[in-house]
């Protein structure tokens, strides 16, 4: 009887040790997923397609484009996160200046890395024995090509399903939703430059590149910032180019200041604003942004019709 | 039986020479045997331990035991290099993941070691002053390195240059410490880590300069035309990388191509590294897959063959001093005739002389075992001089 008595209260307590350790597992694995982005489109896609299973790290003021932002201090945060989602491209070049848990970042553009834009730009240099070299890049502004935007989504939806394999059927279901609302966007965007025609476009930043290249849209860009004023000289070089590709249109990341908006339309240049919302926009998520955007620009379509 | 302990002593220290070199002589091959034996146990368990907490290594192909002991022992063995893509290749196989170890450099005799902050989790290094890595130009150091060099979290070190006669060759690197690891008892604590970026500026990959596009001097530069800046040497090359700085510090060419000495790969489970080695067993994945505790084992297997050599070695020595040992004590009985012989005289039995003996005898390995004993626990310090100059 009594070794009876033992073998049940061994089992007893081997059985309540498991449970508390399943108990425990389980938490591990149901606790909220630390997510640090470096831009405002992919704080949405994974917004959208981790819902409430996710925590987002993005300590970037509104006020700074993501692309150009070095952390200090946040730094330390950035270090503890779940996963680090990266846009690729060289953007955000920061992270090539710092040291970050490799194995916790995904490049959301990885997979599409052989179609990537590079700058034009740049002066090549030579110093010492090395040859002449370029500190070049890539264009960055990937999500404007809609189709790159759901590759990047996709990324965004395989990373979460790797660390969190008990919700795959969530964010599944969640970026499908987000897939039919870029998709959307992507067939608004060839509407549009269908009806462009092949219309030059001025562009103030070079930032466009990716939607031109998706939309076979035809963008010059100047580096021209809204609220900076411009020299006589910058002016004098945009008419030069003006008179070779005649336009009536100048895409804005925001709206331009009245002075420089005035000169354009003396020009008979219309400003249309697209943002990119490489950052957040208050009270405006990423949707509401882009529909804004395209209705923007078809409206200038509409006005000014070929 | 007080007494002739008293007369023992007294003996032993008349003849104290004598006494001195039967004792390093006893003590010796008390102590030579089993201070080998410690040695290599020792060893073995050190080299085994840590051979065991890395999974697997991926190398260039080559000599398998040079790859583990660069990737897990950081001695800068002459390896092939990897390529950044070559770890990429690894990550997509999803079946675990990398952490890339780049060892090629040294700081005063320590060496440098590039890798990510995913080392530190996996090894579970714990930072006991100052901080981990943030940004490029940083190191933090092991115990060891922080007591022998004296250097605490806000010091700086500096690169080793690679030769000192090559003046264009590999600039040293004003490394600042940020933050000193808890003791491991490992080769960690012997080792100054960098992030791998760090590394491949002290290589020349990358580097910081003015902007040569803004340059006004007209000894800096050689020719300017619409593409081109051409400049001189006088150019300055940042050997330090402070905030200011760092803005200008950039690297060259495509970051896959860059060098990595080796990968730790980290598989999610037992059947994953199953599958992950038979991959590079079918020709699937370029390169080698190593488990380091078999090709440690083998090593050690290698080197300790000599262990049968050396114990046989130390039998016979054991016997021939024993011989001497006792040819020594009849000797000096012969010589002590009239010494024992006055004490006889003198009424003392031949049960006492007897006991007077056994007991010189007595302390004499008691003494030796003691020496013996302190030799043994000494030797515990030089496990790892030992591992370094005679295994690795």
């Amino acid at each position: 009887m009594k070794k009876i008595l033992l073998v049940l209260i061994i089992v007893l307590v081997t059985i309540s040790c498991d449970d508390s350790q399943k108990s425990n597992n389980e938490n591990e694995v149901s606790g909220k997923l630390e997510v640090f982005v470096v831009n405002y489109p992919l704080y949405y896609f994974t917004e959208i397609i981790g819902g409430a299973h996710v925590d987002i790290l993005f300590p970037i003021p509104a006020y700074v484009d993501p692309a150009l932002w070095v952390p200090d201090e946040e730094l330390e945060e950035i270090q503890k996160v779940d996963l680090i989602l990266s846009n690729g491209a060289g953007y955000a070049k920061w992270m090539e200046k710092v040291s970050l848990p490799v194995s916790k970042i995904i490049n959301t553009t990885g997979e599409i890395s052989n179609t990537y834009i590079e700058q034009k730009q740049t002066k090549t240099h030579s110093h010492g024995s090395e040859g002449e070299h370029v500190h070049d890049d890539f264009e960055y502004t990937t999500w404007l090509d809609f189709n790159i935007a759901i590759v990047q989504a996709a990324s965004v939806k395989k990373a979460l399903s790797e660390l969190r394999p008990g919700l795959k059927e969530e964010f599944e279901e969640n970026f499908r939703v987000l897939k039919k609302e870029l998709m959307g966007f992507n067939e608004k965007m060839i509407q549009l430059g269908k009806k462009l025609n092949g219309r030059t476009l001025f562009a103030s930043h070079p930032v466009y590149q990716y939607m031109a290249r998706a939309y076979d849209l035809d963008i010059i860009s100047m580096h021209w910032e809204p609220d900076e004023l411009l020299t006589e000289k910058d002016w004098l070089s945009f008419k030069q180019a003006l008179e070779n590709q005649p336009s009536d249109i100048m895409l804005w990341e925001k709206e331009p200041g009245n002075e420089i908006r005035l000169i354009l339309n003396e020009l008979g240049l219309k400003t249309v604003v697209f943002n990119p919302a490489g950052n957040t926009s208050e009270n405006i998520d990423f949707s509401i942004l882009m529909e804004q955007n395209m209705l923007a620009l078809e409206n200038y379509i509409t006005s000014k019709p070929d | 039986m007080k007494q002739s302990f008293y007369l023992a002593i007294r003996y032993l220290l008349f003849y104290r020479f004598r006494t001195l070199i039967l004792v390093i002589a006893i003590g010796l091959i008390i102590f030579l045997p089993i201070g080998l034996q410690r040695l290599i146990t020792d060893s073995e368990d050190q080299m085994m331990e840590r051979a065991n907490d890395f999974p697997l290594i991926v190398g260039a192909k080559g000599s398998s035991t040079d790859l583990v002991i660069n990737a897990i022992y950081f001695q800068q063995q002459p390896i092939d290099q990897l390529t950044v893509h070559d770890g990429k290749i690894l990550d997509e196989t999803e079946l675990g993941f990398t952490i890339p170890l780049l060892a090629m450099f040294k700081a005063r005799n320590f060496p440098i070691v590039g890798t990510s902050l995913d080392y530190f989790d996996f090894r579970d290094l714990r930072i006991e002053e100052g901080r981990n890595l943030r940004f490029l130009g940083e190191c933090v150091i092991g115990a060891t390195v922080a007591e022998d060099l004296n250097l605490k979290a806000g010091d700086s070190l500096i690169s080793s240059p690679e030769n000192y006669f090559d003046m264009a060759g590999v600039y040293p690197l004003k490394m600042s410490v940020v933050g000193i690891l808890e003791a491991s008892g490992t080769p960690d604590d012997k080792t100054v880590f960098t992030d791998l970026k760090t590394n491949w500026i002290i290589m020349g990959l990358g580097h910081g300069h003015e902007d040569v596009i803004k340059l006004t001097d007209p000894t800096l530069v050689i020719n300017r035309d619409s593409s081109n800046v051409r400049t001189t040497s006088k150019l300055f090359i940042y050997n330090e990388i402070d905030g200011k700085k760092m803005d200008s510090f950039h690297f060259h060419g495509a970051m896959e191509s860059y060098p990595v000495s080796a990968f730790i790969f980290v598989p999610d489970n037992t059947k994953s590294a199953t599958i992950f080695r038979g991959r590079f067993e079918a020709g699937e994945l370029p390169n080698q897959v190593v488990i380091p505790i078999k090709v440690v084992d083998h090593l050690l297997q290698s080197i300790f063959r000599i262990k049968h050599i050396f114990n046989a070695v130390f039998i016979l020595v054991g016997m021939a001093t024993m011989l001497i040992l006792i040819l020594i004590v009849t000797l000096s009985l012969r010589l002590r005739k009239d010494e024992i012989h006055t004490i006889f005289t003198m009424g003392c039995s031949r049960y006492k002389i007897v006991e007077i003996l056994g007991i010189e005898l007595l302390l004499l390995v008691i003494i030796s075992g003691t020496v013996a004993a302190a030799l043994f626990y000494l030797t515990g310090f030089f496990v790892d001089d030992f591992i370094r100059y005679f295994i690795l």
